[in-house]
């Protein structure tokens, strides 16, 4: 039996005074035993992603009597999960022969959301989308019987509630387990909201194009399940954000927030669904200002300075940003649903111009027009292009719709529809379709450990895109300039936008079904090499510091770690994190050299 | 906008609550150089031990208190001597800090593991092999002193957990070194720093001195 028996809340000072041979159990467990030792057992452990009932077995002598110094310097240890555990033996040579990689579990929730994202977008959404638009500006109609009305309201749920909603849940329930440093609440909720959500939108879509009388009874019934879906999507968000410490960008507020709007935004669809269908466009304010926009400029809080070298906002302008847009977005949104009965000119002028003005000052603020500083210079960027063309959309949009809608609503008038479409599509199209895009290609590689597929498709899907809403902006210059000969030129849009999808999806279905190796050879010789997992590397004593130090710093994170380095080469986690590949490369040498010295 | 290039820092120099005394020591292959006097004695201050480690810790910290209570035991108010001091440590190079505390050892009164200077001559200046670890006999941050000339020795313990280290200051190290943000930064800035302020404040008290076995 152990003389002393650890427990959780031991500290790795305590464990070293009561023996101090037992500092070499902890370095093999990668626990710091110099400048950490303030930390109890069960935060080392779970720094370093280690079973805590293993190093406390470890620790206690379970098994087995334990003798002092020497004899515990030798003891095999068990093994923990984390790749980084896999530094045992911090005094002895590394392993030569070759490992099995710890089989740590492929993070794939998000592949399921991703896939029904892009299904509905290349079907029932932009090519549906398409199709209308094609049936609204040339002579023929594509759409069959289908009144346009309908499938502009279906192509509407399919991209807004499918695509976009299902593809920023996927990332949500991926990232913010990451960004947080602990699990993600409630996996179970998480998958119901899944299949609540691809349900509800089908249901509705399908209702849709079946058309009465079944149209009624089954749209309320996608309503409800998107409903519930919004309600279990916010549910386990909010838990999962409230399990870590809170961030300085405070950008959870955002995200709590959008999930909010779009509780919203379902319930106004289940009304909708009900029989008043003039509140149809509150649906989209809601959905599009709400929660689309409020997840996007959140995300941005936390990515873009860290995309593209900007300086973080201060807590400060944040805050005021914030209660800003969220005060602009529910007057927007209540004077929508007000005006479904009863106009509202003075109020809508002044909740077009406020959205206008905040949104305006969160990218002022935000720099991302601004000169870029500590820019790296390695590495593929192919993504900033999205981020940039995107919100000059954002900005296009918010003069289409809230600004031209508040100074239409001073003048007395109503806002030109072609003006509303066109803003309506640079939002959607422009905007949120075009951060999802550029973000994807930025994080799928991330989340799967391999490079994006192909970059050349990413950038035709960024041509197509932008081409896809110039095109649309003919709309304008037929309501404005009456330039009516360009009227059946719009609907190139349509095909522009549905290639721009079909090749983002073609990317991302590529990128994801690349399997990496389950296994792979720690460096044989002692030589890492730019091809060695990220995980083998780790094996070096010293190499996850390295690593963290150098710029891998998702690594610092346990769950991150085990997703990430069994998953990921060197070569492709420097070219993801804009990393010089060889001069860590030969530091890693160097240590490698240095632990096989020891 | 150009920003001027920051001056280099010639004389460095901690802001800190505490004034840590330097280490008074003599290196008689400097004066054989004719670098420094005959019998001039040099000072080694904490600040120097701070920028050769590149941080602060309670690791340098310790170093330092070490160093400067084990030499005064064998040399009282004498400046030490380079060279003719040799010092085991209780434990490998990758226990606890011994590594970082050999350099830091080296630094100050020369000893040196086998990488050492190997001297003149007939071994004359020789620092090699005056720091020894041993790596069979683990113990908890302690050390053997002896001077050569004289065979006295003794024997050196560190212990900083008489002082209590502060309840936030594990939970403060994630934060500022995953977000990075200035807020966390200067949160474990001051709780980092002021840990190391705490531990030199209590000097001796942390240090104990024993004869060597």
């Amino acid at each position: 039996m152990a003389a002393h028996q650890f427990t959780s809340a031991t500290t790795v000072d305590d464990v070293v005074h009561a023996d101090p041979a037992l500092s070499r159990v902890l370095n093999a467990h990668g626990i710091d035993t110099c400048c950490g030792g303030s930390a109890t057992l069960a935060e080392a452990a779970h720094v370093r992603g280690i079973d805590l009932d293993k190093l406390l077995a470890a620790l206690n002598g379970d098994n087995e009597p334990r003798e002092r110094s020497v004899a515990v310097a030798t003891a095999p240890t068990d093994r923990c999960a984390a790749p980084a555990c896999e530094a045992a033996a911090p005094s002895a040579p590394l392993p030569r022969a070759a490992v099995t990689v710890p089989a740590a579990p492929r993070p794939t929730r998000y592949v399921r959301f991703f896939t029904a994202s892009l299904l509905f977008a290349l079907t029932f959404g932009s090519t549906l989308g398409a199709l209308t638009l094609a049936t609204l500006t040339l002579p023929w109609s594509f759409i069959g019987g289908l009144p346009t009305d309908s499938a502009k309201v279906a192509h509407g749920y399919a991209q807004v509630f499918g695509f976009a909603a299902l593809f920023v849940m996927g990332v949500a329930y991926h990232v913010i387990p990451r960004f947080k440093g602990a699990p993600l609440a409630a996996p179970g909720v998480a998958s119901a909201s899944f299949w609540l959500q691809a349900g509800g939108v089908l249901a509705i879509t399908l209702g849709i194009l079946a058309g009465p009388p079944a149209v009624g009874p089954i749209r309320l019934m996608g309503a409800l399940a998107l409903l519930a879906a919004a309600s279990s999507f916010g549910w386990v968000v909010h838990h999962s954000l409230a399990a870590g410490a809170p961030t300085p960008e405070r950008f959870e507020r955002y995200l709590r927030t959008g999930c909010a709007w779009l509780v919203i935004a379902a319930a106004l669809a289940v009304v909708t669904a009900s029989g008043i269908g003039s509140l149809q466009p509150a649906v989209w304010e809601t959905a599009l200002w709400g929660f689309g926009a409020s997840w996007i400029l959140g995300m941005s809080l936390r990515i873009v300075p860290v995309f593209l070298g900007l300086p973080p906002l201060s807590q400060r302008t944040s805050s005021v940003l914030f209660a800003c847009y969220q005060l602009a977005v529910l007057a927007w949104v209540s004077v929508a649903v007000i005006e479904t009965w009863a106009l509202l000119p003075i109020a809508r002028a002044l909740a077009g111009a406020m959205l206008g003005l905040a949104v305006g000052a969160f990218l002022l603020r935000l720099g991302i027009f601004g000169p870029w500083e500590n820019r790296p210079t390695v590495g593929d960027r192919g993504y900033e292009k999205f981020m940039v063309s995107a919100y000059a959309w954002l900005l296009v949009a918010l003069v289409c719709t809230p600004a031209w809608s508040a100074v239409a609503a001073l003048a007395g008038s109503s806002t030109p529809a072609l003006v509303l479409d066109f803003g309506r599509h640079a939002f959607t199209l422009g905007f949120l379709t075009q951060i999802i895009v550029g973000v994807a290609a930025r994080l799928v590689p991330v989340f799967v450990g391999t490079p994006l597929w192909s970059t050349g498709w990413r950038d035709v899907t960024f041509y197509l895109l932008n081409a896809a809403v110039v095109a649309r902006g003919l709309e304008v210059l037929v309501e404005v300039a009456g330039l009516s000969e360009a009227w059946a030129y719009i609907s190139i849009s349509g095909p522009l936008g549905v290639g721009a999808f079909a090749a983002f999806a073609v990317n991302v279905f590529m990128t994801m079904r690349v399997q990496p190796p389950a296994s792979a050879s720690v460096p044989t010789g002692g030589e890492p090499t730019a091809d060695n997992l990220v995980a083998d590397l780790l094996t070096i004593p010293g190499a996850l510091e390295l690593l963290v130090s150098r710029g891998l710093r998702p690594l610092q994170n346990p769950e991150m770690r085990k997703a990430m380095a069994p998953t990921v080469t060197l070569r492709q986690a420097c070219r993801i994190h804009n990393i010089e590949l060889e001069p860590l490369l030969a530091e890693l040498y160097k240590l490698a050299a240095i632990s096989r010295e020891a | 906008m150009s920003m001027d290039k920051p001056k280099p820092r010639e004389q460095f120099t901690l802001s800190l609550r505490v004034r840590p005394e330097p280490i008074m020591v003599r290196d008689p292959f400097l004066e054989f150089l004719g670098l420094v006097g005959p019998e001039e004695p040099i000072a080694v201050g904490f600040e120097e031990l701070v920028k050769a480690a590149g941080h602060m810790c309670p690791t340098v910290a310790g170093a330092y208190l070490v160093l400067r209570h084990g030499l005064k035991a064998l040399y009282g108010d004498e400046p030490a001597v380079r060279g003719n001091v040799q010092v085991t440590a209780y434990g490998g190079p990758t226990d606890f800090g011994y590594g970082p505390i050999a350099q830091l050892v080296n630094l100050v009164i020369g000893a040196a593991s086998e990488t050492g200077f190997g001297g003149l001559g007939g071994g004359r200046f020789r620092r090699r092999d005056l720091f020894i670890f041993r790596s069979d006999d683990l113990r908890h941050c302690e050390f053997d002193f002896a001077r050569l000339d004289t065979g006295r020795s003794v024997h050196v313990s560190y212990e900083p957990n008489v002082v209590p280290t502060p309840k936030e200051l594990s939970a403060a190290i994630g934060p500022a070194l995953s977000s990075g943000d200035a807020a966390s930064v200067a949160r474990f800035r001051s709780l980092w720093n002021g840990r190391v302020e705490d531990i030199l404040e209590a000097d001796a008290r942390v240090v104990r001195i024993q004869a060597a076995e």
